[in-house]
């Protein structure tokens, strides 16, 4: 099966420090992949590479056959790659509804003359994205919150409405930065339903995630990143044995982690 | 992080640093000595009097409209009475309909000067709608607004001048077409920048095309240009001359603000706010955010080139006093009195802020002095204690603090 | 480009290039001071601060009253009153530049760009016609007994003249550059002006005074400005409320030119931008002055927006 998203060797270096060097992943669709690693290990920094927001010092990131290295991030997010942020980036002055009608940007076609008529054809498209965009919110859990702003929203339903977001560009790959941060254990639970059961939809999901238990839990596959370098990849029980990721968790006996 | 100050001492500082560092400007007059070519420094109570008699009247006037705003969101409605207001009359083509019979019907009964000055309103409430599409919807400052106003007065000026059979409602796609044009070269080397640039860049042009418009011959130099007849706007019928550039322009007006309307209501007005919201964030959904700043402010700029054509069809005759920095700070204090990115905000503030100024000139003939000063002090103290405007919802970004 | 017909006018070329480059040298250090103003508070605040050619406004007419006040003293000696009036000068406009941080800054610090940047005009309008409305619709005359002299005692400098008043211009641009050099790099000040650029919320975390360091550096490029404002005064001899417009527009030309937010590239950008203008105006009429101005801000925004000196800054994700 060829993946959905290949990263073949990225790296970037933000002056001296190598935050990602030589990082490659394949991502399929239908399928979990979670990129674990301590604090500063250049997670987050891979996913802006791959998202198009810092441009790649080397490598290259194909999606369903092309190339999107080198892209802006409008046209990844075209090409098919969505992503959610760790520290939540919603837009705060729209409702739950319009956040997620904004994700339909792309997918719905260009119409100024229309929309300023209001012709047929705009109000049925304009239907269409609204309906879309509610069945999204249905589908994460905040069907009965569409019209509360969204800096009003709880913490954890923010996060989900930055899911719901996400979806709304129609992604073949998901990227999803730390879904589970900052919630409860319970809320964490709900999540993680979540995240499977939208790779159950056919998108390809990449995750970075700290709790060790429910990455073991959903993962397909797993990849560990150590200062900026991948250190080993597998399936959950293959990392689990895997001595230098218990030496990167846990330090080596001379220098203490970080 | 530091402890909860006593918020009376602060004041006191500051008041007490203003006393003191504009003592000199206020309380002494400078005499030059032509004969020795040197100065001296006296002491004169009447300068620093008489500001002080105009600027703490109204400070105090400020103060109580302020108290009273306070408690009307108290005790009042808190709803956003405005807001609703007009988005049902913009999706209502029949309250349009009705809303433009009252008011040209209402033209019939008003004197001429009357009809005049709701005209000038008209006109800066175009003004202002547009300026709030850049800096209401996408969150960019434009300083130098009142360049595309000129730009769309001159060209219908020009073209009428060019082309003797131009028919005067020409004047609103031409102005908005050239206006739009203009803002769009303009736009294009610093709208990939960070929004800052623009405002200084808008603010350059403003006075490099004042310059312009004063150098060449085809744009009249200082003197302007006197709009041909024919493309005047003209009596027809029982209704006279005034009467019809009234009705024309809350026409106009109407057309505007619902164009604007149905743009924010739209997948383009949603990626707008989204773009003023988070850039990087409205960037990953798929917005091309460069073009669609630009697209904003073309359009801005091509409404202000409405204004600009209409306002040369209805006075007869364009300047280069329509592309001042003080026409451009009027307009931008419209649209933050108002509430940025609120329409009816926009509406409301160019008929506060044109209308209080000409109706104070009667009995208060200095005000034309203290104006800018005033609007100058507005945009400070909105920024400071009411940046959503007077009508916008009073949980606007602007207001939260954004330190993450 | 035409050859010249003989060596003679070759000469006459050569020295009248001389004379360009030390009118641009010092209209361009004038720039540096000013541009210097908008770099510090960006490269602290992130933020243009748009008031500052109005500081510098503040400036001009703060060493005439100084000047008026010492002459109706009595005190009349160039040599006492010129420094002593700069000094007052920049005195009284660094309480105007910590005030106006105070009112118009510190509130939104953390808000959206659009906030400061809109207090920051109105302060700029403001203060604009306060002076307006204070002092004069019209013009002020700098004391021509204070500046005559200085602009009428010549040396030669092999081919060129230079004048007293543009040796002042040089040695105090020179003098107020390299303290500011000195202050940046070398004492614990400028360390921590240079932590709090970098990471305002870990300065303070790390017990620096955050909102007294922002103050002070709004309080170091206004007087700055001011000590640029005086010579300015001086150098034009006569000064308006809206004379700060003109140059803090293109001070601001010049800190995005070298980078903004860069401190040395500051000076670079108002040395070029000093000079272009001294080479143009042989050839541009002054009539144009304003378009000249406003073509070499969008050129540099165009060829170079990131400056000569300036990095590209990544945004925090």
């Amino acid at each position: 099966m060829t993946p959905v998203l290949k990263a073949t060797g990225v790296s970037k270096a933000f002056g001296g420090l190598k935050a990602v060097s030589a990082v490659s992943i394949e991502s399929h669709a239908g399928q979990i992949l979670s990129i674990i690693g301590p604090n500063g290990a250049g997670k987050t920094t891979f996913f802006n590479c791959l998202s198009g927001i810092y441009p790649l010092d080397s490598g290259t990131v194909e999606l369903g056959g092309g190339r999107i290295d080198g892209l802006a991030p409008h046209l990844v997010s075209r090409a098919g790659l969505s992503r959610s942020f760790q520290n939540i980036r919603l837009f705060p002055e729209m409702t739950a509804l319009q956040n997620v009608q904004v994700g339909r940007f792309a997918r719905s076609p260009r119409q100024i003359l229309g929309t300023i008529l209001r012709t047929r054809a705009w109000r049925d498209r304009e239907r269409a994205s609204l309906e879309r965009s509610e069945e999204l919110l249905a589908f994460v859990g905040l069907g009965d919150r569409a019209d509360s702003w969204a800096r009003a929203l709880p913490y954890g339903l923010q996060r989900r409405l930055e899911v719901a977001r996400a979806l709304a560009t129609d992604p073949k790959v998901l990227l999803l930065d730390e879904p589970g941060a900052g919630m409860n254990p319970q809320e964490i639970v709900d999540m993680m339903a979540l995240v499977k059961s939208i790779a159950r939809l056919g998108v390809a999901v990449v995750v970075i995630e700290h709790h060790m238990k429910l990455v073991m839990e959903i993962s397909d596959r797993i990849v560990v990143l150590d200062h900026g370098e991948p250190i080993a990849e597998g399936s959950p029980d293959e990392i689990r044995r895997d001595p230098r990721v218990v030496e990167a968790y846990l330090g080596r006996s001379e220098e203490p982690h970080g | 992080m530091s402890l909860p100050k006593n918020i009376f001492g602060a004041r006191a500082a500051i008041l007490g640093g203003l006393a003191i560092l504009t003592a000199p400007f206020l309380w002494t007059r400078l005499d030059p000595d032509f004969a020795t070519g040197f100065v001296s420094l006296r002491l004169v109570p009447e300068n620093g009097i008489q500001f002080l008699s105009v600027v703490v009247p109204a400070a105090l006037v400020a103060l109580a409209i302020a108290g009273l705003g306070r408690l009307w969101a108290r005790y009042g409605s808190s709803k956003p009475l405005f807001e609703t207001a007009s988005h049902r009359l913009f999706e209502s083509p029949r309250a349009m309909a009705a809303t433009f019979a009252a008011l040209a019907a209402a033209g019939f009964v008003m004197s001429g000067k009357a009809l005049s000055l709701g005209t000038f309103v008209c006109i800066h409430m175009m003004l202002a709608i547009g300026l709030n599409v850049t800096i209401g919807f996408t969150g960019l400052l434009v300083l130098g607004y009142a360049a595309f106003y000129a730009t769309g007065a001159y060209t219908f000026a020009i073209a009428a001048h060019a082309l003797p059979v131009l028919p005067t409602w020409a004047a609103l796609p031409l102005g908005f077409t050239v206006a739009a044009g203009v803002g769009f070269l303009v736009g294009l080397p610093c709208l990939r920048l960070r929004g800052d640039y623009l405002a200084i860049v808008t603010l350059g042009f403003a006075e490099a095309l004042r310059e312009i418009l004063r150098n060449l011959s085809v744009t009249g130099g200082d003197m302007g240009l006197v709009v041909p007849m024919q493309a005047r706007i003209k009596a027809i019928g029982p209704v006279g001359q005034g009467h019809a550039s009234w009705i024309a322009a809350v026409g106009v007006t109407l057309l505007v603000a619902l164009f604007v309307h149905r743009l924010y209501h739209s997948r383009i007005g949603r990626a707008w706010i989204a773009i003023r919201e988070d850039e990087t964030a409205a960037a990953m959904m798929g917005i091309p955010v460069v073009r669609l700043k630009l697209l904003a402010f073309t359009v801005s700029a091509g409404l202000a080139g409405t204004a600009g054509a209409f306002f040369a069809g209805f006075a007869g005759f364009v300047d280069p006093s329509t592309a001042t920095f003080e026409q451009s700070v009027l307009i931008l204090a419209m649209v933050i009195l108002g509430g940025i990115g609120s329409l009816p905000g926009s509406i409301l503030g160019a008929a506060l802020l044109y209308l209080a100024p000409t109706l104070l000139r009667d009995w208060f003939p200095a005000i034309s002095d203290y104006r800018l000063f005033f609007f100058g002090c507005i945009l400070v103290a909105m920024m400071l204690f009411r940046p959503q405007g007077l009508c916008g919802s009073p949980r606007h970004k602007l207001e939260l603090e954004g330190a993450s | 480009m035409q050859t010249p017909p003989n060596p003679d006018s070759g000469a006459l070329l050569f020295s009248q290039m001389l004379e360009i480059l030390i009118n641009g040298l010092a209209r361009g250090s004038v720039y540096a001071l000013v541009a210097l103003g908008y770099t510090m508070v960006y490269g602290i605040l992130g933020m243009i601060n748009f008031a500052h050619g109005e500081i510098f406004m503040i400036g001009m007419f703060a060493a005439v009253f100084a000047l008026g006040a010492m002459g109706s003293a009595g005190l009349v000696a160039v040599g006492i009153t010129l420094p002593l009036a700069i000094l007052l000068a920049m005195a009284l406009s660094a309480g105007f530049g910590v005030m106006n941080e105070r009112i118009a800054y510190r509130k939104l610090r953390g808000a959206h760009l659009l906030a400061p940047l809109t207090s920051a005009i109105g302060m700029s309008i403001v203060l604009q016609n306060f002076v307006m409305l204070s002092v004069t619709k019209g013009k002020v005359d700098f004391p021509r007994a204070v500046a005559q002299p200085l602009a009428n005692t010549t040396w030669s400098l092999g081919p060129v003249q230079l004048t007293a008043l543009q040796a002042v211009i040089f040695a105090t641009t020179f003098a107020l550059m390299c303290g500011l050099f000195w202050l940046v790099q070398r004492t614990r000040l400028g360390i921590a002006l240079r932590a709090v650029a970098q990471d305002r919320t870990m300065a303070s975390l790390c017990g620096m005074k955050v909102d007294r360091l922002i103050a002070f550096a709004f309080a170091l490029g206004s007087a700055l400005a001011a000590a640029a404002g005086a010579m300015v005064a001086m150098y034009q001899g006569v000064l308006r409320f809206d004379s700060g417009y003109m140059i803090g527009l293109k001070a601001f030309t010049a800190a995005i030119l070298g980078g903004i937010g860069n401190i040395p590239g500051a000076v670079l950008g108002g040395l070029i931008i000093g000079l272009t203008e001294d080479l143009t105006s042989y050839t541009i009429k002054s009539e144009w002055k304003q378009t000249t101005a406003f073509a070499i801000l969008i050129l540099v925004l165009w060829l170079r927006p990131r400056g000569l000196l300036g990095e590209r800054v990544a945004d925090k994700v």
